[in-house]
Order: structure tokens, then C-alpha cells, then sequence
């Protein structure tokens, strides 16, 4: 199968206040075209940063990362104009209305004009957000908000689209709408690249698992294979597994005891 | 709270010496009401004048700044569900202003008062003292009051609203008035000035403490002093309670209202506006198109930031319009034979606003959009700047230009049009190598407290200063022979090249 996205041998490491801290820790990783893949970990796991390294947010870093063949970086605007982000509580211009924002996207983007009117009305519509398109964001709720962003990484038809919690914020219809949507994505030839700290929903999401923990790869593979290879029923168990952390309930109880 | 008013002390390190850099900028400031107490005969005319910039500049204050403090509803989410009255809230934040508005009062007050000690000892210097600091309070006290007035009658986005307009309206009023102040005020005609007290002084706060100083000068008392003195002494307290027993009652309700934001459509604009079809002209790329689209609306919608820029209207149309009035008056009209200084110095201070709005375009609350321009396929990031540069000119630039350029054409005649361009140019080229010699920051992505004022001040002198410059060279070179046309090609070369360069820049 093509390999869409290569990742060899990456590190990250930030500096704040003098002392450097590494986010990610040599990870290497092929993805192939056309799958779900679910990008799993705990909070600071390096998932975002892993993203916005993919997306050419951030540079500074050690390794090959490829996408399509071509090295991410600021400067490689055939990468971007098939890429997709859609971020978790990403910054909108939100004394916009999502007209205003979307057809901005659009122009960045050069989609043509009518094309992009036609694009952002039906999903606007798909989303239920018809009735809202001339309110000025800042109204907005922020699952409302969310669907906007998610509209924005998808309205230019990207091959690859990453998500950082896409569903944060969300009603339980749109979840749906946003799964059903994945799967046709994937079913139209892209590649989702989800991440997400909640494993049961990545789990009936995803082709392929990568769980980080702390900067490094610590499982990887299809969902069911790893769940048997290590005898255990869920991610969450998995991840408790890999990563010791298997006294949750003793550490709830004492804790509880004594609050 | 700390990072509720900027007042120059933004940045949380050396937060000590900010306060000493601001205390000392205000002392400087209060200089010029010290110069006028000393040099003007009548006392109570030079007090009536301090007293009257000390509220000037404290109210100025309070609308620019102090107000965020009172209105703020960031925290509404962290107080009000915790068992904390509205009182107590509005009592917090009172003392934090009330702090802050005395140590800019003594700061401004700090010359005039070590100067009255000197000359007229320690009586009289205890009274200014007390009469500065009952200024103060009036001050706070009498703006706090209408605020919440206000708030109670109208709530919501109409309040936020009213509040920015009233804002911009009132330092339009101070900025222009002090300026205007300072150019009528002749010296000689002060020697032969009588003061008296009339009825009318009862609605001017000035002359309330001017009563109260002379007093204790052994001025001869009457009713309408007393009348005065009473109001010096009881109104700001008067006002405080008021405001703190009744006003503050319901503070919290009329936060969780001011908070509510009003659901506004917004209409579509016109397809064939004036700004869409200088966007449609001036843009090189649907992605420009874009941008400045976006950015019209952003920064037309962007309270904080025209609150900050607007006042610059001030400088920027009272100065050249008093110099052209000042010129007519002194020549006796204007016409093809008066000296293009004028127009020239017109047209240079007419940039003034459109150089502010530069200086402040980083101000906003968009912190996090940097993640969408990296992720969009823009060759540089720098065309963010020149979509904004352009709207900019737009928005503040050319049409108070083509006024200008009305106005030459009326005196002066179709000969000397040529040097509305030269300063569009000049001050254009002068603003893009600024944004290039700067680090990139993106529009509206630093909020005001990140912002500090402290370089500002600093920026907007030397900005005078180099216009003033730019204006001279100008009007020398018209005095050379085709010097003017040469000028100008060498500055709109200047123009294209450094937009394209400035098109480059990436964001880090």
C-alpha cells in the first residue's frame, strides 16, 4: 500500500525557561493512503505536537518527516494545499460570521469563488448551521465553533486532513455526523489522521492504532491484534498496561478516603 | 486582576520599575501645569487651569483605561457562582482603581505641589494637596457614577457600544482641547486677566477647589464660595456611597448582561462599495483579495483597538485644520501665491492617524490564529502585512488625503497635486520599512496589557519627529527644479520594491 505519510527517527524538544524539555522522542512511523489513522495517548503525549510538526506548524525539529513524497516545512506549498487541519480549540476570527470566515478560508486556499459559495452552503447545511451564517461568531457555542473548524480544514478537498479532537465540544448528532463523515472521507481515497486522548472512541474509528506515551510509540498496529496480543479487552486497558498504570481504582479509593 | 489595566506596567517582570517609569512620564507631564501656576499672575487662574487638566487627564484615564477594570466580565465564570456580593465586587474593584487613579494624580500633581510648598509654604501646600486628592476622587467617583447609571438603563452589546463611542468622542474632546488650549494660549493678554466667581463656576469642579484654596489664602468669603467649598469637600464622597450603597446593587446582573452578547446578522456587504472595489483594484492575488477583505472587517469590528486608534483623529485632522485656519487668518486668505508649508505640514499631519493604526495593529485578542496562516499554502506569511498595510491606507490614509488634496487644488490649484502623492509615498514607504526592520507579529494577536504603552509614547514622538523631518526635505526639494517629480519616482519605486520584499517576510 503507498505510503502517504514517513516519519523517521523525529524529535522535538521545547525550551522554556532555560530548561529543554523533549516532546518527542525519536519516533518513526509510515502511514498508508486511504486509512484511519488513530493517533492515541494521554494529555502531553506529544500528539499535538506530532500534528503540528506533520501540518509545517512547527519546525525546529529533528528527523525526516515526508508528506506525499515532499518534506514538510514552511515552504512547501504543494504539501498544504493537500493537507487539511483541523485543530482542537483552534483560534477563529470570531467577530466573523462563518460566511465571512469560511469564504476567507476559501480565498486562501484560491478556491474560486462560486465554487467556494456552493461548497460552504452545503456544509454549513450538512451541519445544521444554515440559520446561523450571518451571526457573528462570538455568539457561538463551542461545539458550534468547532464545526466551523471543521469545515475549514475540509473545504478544500484535502488528500490528508489531520484532527486534533475534532469532536471536542460536540452534540452526540454531530459525533455521528462527524464519524459517518470520516468513514466516507476514507472511503473516498483520504487519509485521516486522528488524535484524541479518548480511546474508546478512536477504537471503533480507527484501521490503525499508534499509542504514545511520553513522547515515544509504545504500541502500534491494528486495534483487535494488539488488544489479543496483550490479552486485554479495551485501549484503555492497553494503555494501562504498556504504561504501569494498572492501580487506578486503589488510588481512587485512598483518595477518596481521605478528601 | 493585575493584568487588567495596562498603564504601562503590562509585562509582569520589573514590575517596579514600570511604576517608577510611569510615575515619572506623568510627573514630567505635570510639568506644564507647574509652568502655568508659576508664570500665570492670577493664582486662581493658574489653579483653575491645573485642576482642570488634572481632571482632564484623569478622565481620560478612567475612560481609557480604568473603565476596563469596572466593566471587566472575563471572571464573571470564576466569581459569580462563588458566594461573593455585588458589593464586594464592585468595593475590589474600586480600591484597585482608586489606587491606581491617586498615584497618577500625585504623579501629575507632584511638580505644582513641590513648587506651591516652596512659594507659599506648608499650609498652602497641604490644601493642594487635599484638593488634589478630592479631584481624584471626584474624578473616579463621578465617572464610576455615570457608568453605572448607565449600566442600569442600557445593558449588553448597545452599553459596550455606547461605552466605545463615548470613549472615543471624550478623548477626541481632551486631546483636541488640550492642544487647542495650548495654541490660544497667549501669555500677554494673562498679565491684565481679572478672575471673579460667577454662578456658573457652581457647575465647574476646577473652581470648587480654587475656593477651597482660597480659604485658607484669607480670600473674602461669600455664599457662593461656601457654596463651592462645600461642593470640594462632600460631592466626591456624596457620590462614592451613592454609587457604592445603591449603584453597585446588582452589579453582578448588569456583568452577566454586559457579557450577553447581542445575536447581530450582519448584512453582505455590497458587491460594488467604494473598499470593495479599491480591494478588487489594489490586491495582486485572490489570497490579498482575501485578506483584505477579512481584515476590513476585523479591524471595523475591533473595539479595543479603535478605541485605542481613534483618538489619533485628534492629531491627526484638529492639528492641520488650527495650522490652516492659523495661515488663512494670518494672510488673509489662501491662494496660489501662499508658501505650500502650509499644505505641506497639513498633509503630513494627516498621516498621523493612518501611522497610529500601524503602530496598534498587532492589538488584539486573535492570539492563536498564527497555527491557520502556517497551515494555509501562502508562499510568506508577509502578505498578511501588505493586505493590512493596504487596508489601512484605506481606512485612515487616503481619504483624509484626497481631502487634503481637495483643499490644495481649491487654494493652490492642479499644479501642486503632485505632492498629495509624494506623502502618500513617502509616509508609505516610511511604514512598510518599519514593518520590515520590526519581528513579525501577526494583526490583532497581542492583547492590550501584552502591548504595554510604555514604548509607544517613544514611538509616536519619534514618528513626529521623523515626519516633520520627511516634510521639510519636501518642501526644499520643491524648491529645485523638477526636484519634486524626481522625488516622488524615487519614492514610489521605494513603494513597489519594499511591498514586494515585505510580501516575503515569514512568520517565525
Amino acid at each position: 500500500m503507498e505510503t502517504i505519510i514517513s516519519i523517521k527517527n523525529l524529535s522535538k524538544s521545547f525550551r522554556n525557561g532555560g530548561v529543554e524539555k523533549q516532546v518527542i522522542k525519536d519516533i518513526s512511523l509510515d502511514i498508508p493512503k486511504g486509512k484511519v489513522i488513530g493517533y492515541i495517548g494521554p494529555n502531553g503525549a506529544g500528539k499535538s505536537t506530532t500534528v503540528k510538526i506533520l501540518c509545517g506548524i512547527l519546525d525546529g525539529f529533528k528527523g525526516k518527516v515526508e508528506i506525499f513524497g515532499k518534506p514538510v516545512g514552511a515552504d512547501v506549498l504543494e504539501v498544504k494545499k493537500r493537507v487539511g487541519y483541523i485543530p482542537e480549540n483552534g483560534a477563529l476570527y470570531d467577530t466573523l460570521t462563518p460566511i465571512e470566515f469560511l469564504s476567507f478560508i476559501a480565498s486562501l486556499h484560491d478556491i474560486p469563488t462560486d465554487e467556494a459559495e456552493k461548497k460552504i452552503m452545503s456544509f454549513l447545511a450538512f451541519f445544521d448551521m444554515t440559520a446561523h451564517m450571518h451571526m457573528r461568531m462570538n455568539t457561538f457555542s463551542k461545539g458550534m465553533k468547532q464545526k466551523i473548524l471543521i469545515i475549514s480544514g475540509l473545504l478544500h478537498n484535502p488528500e490528508v486532513i489531520f484532527m486534533d479532537e475534532p469532536l471536542s465540544g460536540l452534540d452526540a448528532n454531530a459525533v455521528l455526523l462527524v464519524k459517518e463523515l470520516i468513514n466516507s472521507l476514507v472511503k473516498d481515497g483520504k487519509t485521516v489522521f486522528y488524535c484524541s486522548h479518548l480511546m474508546d472512541v478512536v477504537e471503533k474509528m480507527s484501521d490503525e492504532i499508534v499509542m504514545i506515551n511520553d513522547g515515544v510509540i509504545i504500541a502500534q498496529g491494528e486495534c483487535k491484534d494488539l488488544l489479543v496480543k496483550e490479552d486485554v479487552d479495551s485501549l484503555e486497558n492497553l494503555f494501562a498496561k504498556l504504561t504501569g498504570n494498572t492501580e487506578q481504582k486503589e488510588r481512587v479509593s485512598k483518595f477518596v478516603e481521605s478528601y | 486582576m493585575n493584568n487588567r489595566v495596562d498603564m504601562g506596567f503590562a509585562k509582569k517582570s520589573n514590575t517596579s520599575k514600570r511604576w517608577m517609569k510611569q510615575f515619572f512620564s506623568l510627573a514630567i507631564m505635570g510639568i506644564f501645569s507647574c509652568v502655568i501656576v508659576a508664570t500665570v499672575p492670577s493664582h486662581q487662574l493658574g489653579y483653575s487651569v491645573f485642576f482642570s487638566m488634572l481632571m482632564m487627564m484623569l478622565m481620560t484615564s478612567f475612560l481609557s483605561e480604568y473603565s476596563n477594570i469596572l466593566l471587566d466580565s472575563k471572571d464573571n465564570s470564576v466569581l459569580f457562582h462563588q458566594p461573593i456580593s455585588s458589593k464586594t465586587i464592585f468595593a475590589g474593584r474600586l480600591a484597585y482603581i482608586l489606587i491606581a487613579a491617586l498615584a497618577s494624580g500625585l504623579a501629575l500633581s507632584a511638580p505644582t505641589l513641590i513648587y506651591v510648598l516652596i512659594r507659599d509654604g506648608l499650609v498652602i501646600g497641604s490644601v493642594l494637596f487635599l484638593s488634589c486628592l478630592l479631584v481624584t476622587f471626584f474624578s473616579v467617583f463621578s465617572a464610576l457614577f455615570l457608568y453605572l447609571l448607565l449600566m442600569k438603563v442600557i445593558g449588553g452589546e448597545k452599553f459596550k457600544d455606547l461605552v466605545s463611542y463615548l470613549q472615543i468622542g471624550m478623548a477626541l474632546i481632551f486631546l483636541g482641547g488640550y492642544y487647542f488650549s495650548i495654541e490660544l494660549l497667549d501669555v500677554k493678554d494673562l498679565a491684565n486677566f481679572s478672575f471673579s466667581y460667577e454662578w456658573w463656576g457652581l457647575f465647574v469642579p476646577p473652581m470648587w477647589q480654587v475656593a477651597f484654596i482660597d480659604f485658607f489664602k484669607g480670600v473674602e468669603m461669600d455664599v457662593l464660595k461656601v457654596s463651592m467649598i462645600a461642593l470640594a469637600l462632600v460631592s466626591p464622597f456624596v457620590l462614592g456611597v451613592f454609587s457604592y450603597k445603591y449603584l453597585s446593587l446588582g452589579l453582578k446582573t448588569d456583568l452577566v448582561k454586559f457579557d450577553n452578547k447581542d445575536v447581530k446578522k450582519q448584512t453582505k456587504s455590497r458587491k460594488y462599495s467604494l473598499s470593495n472595489v479599491y480591494i478588487r483594484l489594489f490586491a495582486v492575488n485572490k489570497q490579498e483579495r482575501g485578506l483584505m477583505t477579512v481584515y476590513k472587517k476585523l479591524f471595523s469590528r475591533d473595539r479595543v483597538y479603535k478605541m485605542t486608534v481613534y483618538p489619533a483623529i485628534a492629531y491627526s485632522l484638529f492639528m492641520p485644520l488650527f495650522k490652516v485656519v492659523k495661515a488663512y487668518n494670518e494672510e488673509g486668505g489662501l491662494n496660489a501665491e501662499s508658501s505650500p508649508s502650509v499644505y505641506i505640514t497639513a498633509l503630513y499631519f494627516l498621516s498621523l492617524l493612518f501611522i497610529s493604526a500601524l503602530l496598534y495593529l498587532s492589538m488584539g485578542d486573535f492570539k492563536n490564529v498564527s497555527d491557520l496562516y502556517r497551515v494555509a499554502p501562502l508562499k510568506k506569511q508577509g502578505i498578511v502585512l501588505s493586505s493590512v498595510l493596504k487596508v489601512l491606507s484605506y481606512n485612515f490614509f487616503l481619504i483624509p488625503l484626497a481631502i487634503g488634496a481637495a483643499f490644495i487644488m481649491y487654494f493652490w490649484g492642479w499644479g501642486h497635486m503632485l505632492s498629495v502623492l509624494t506623502v502618500f509615498f513617502a509616509v508609505s514607504l516610511t511604514c512598510i520599512l518599519r514593518l520590515l526592520s520590526g519581528s513579525f507579529k501577526l494583526p490583532l494577536s497581542i492583547s492590550k496589557a501584552e502591548m504595554g504603552n510604555s514604548g509607544m509614547a517613544v514611538m509616536m514622538v519619534g514618528t513626529m519627529a521623523l515626519l516633520a523631518m520627511l516634510g521639510v526635505l519636501h518642501y526644499f526639494i520643491m524648491l529645485v527644479p523638477y526636484g519634486l517629480i524626481v522625488y516622488t519616482s524615487i519614492l514610489a519605486i521605494g513603494y513597489f520594491v519594499s511591498m514586494r520584499v515585505l510580501r516575503v517576510k515569514s512568520l517565525k
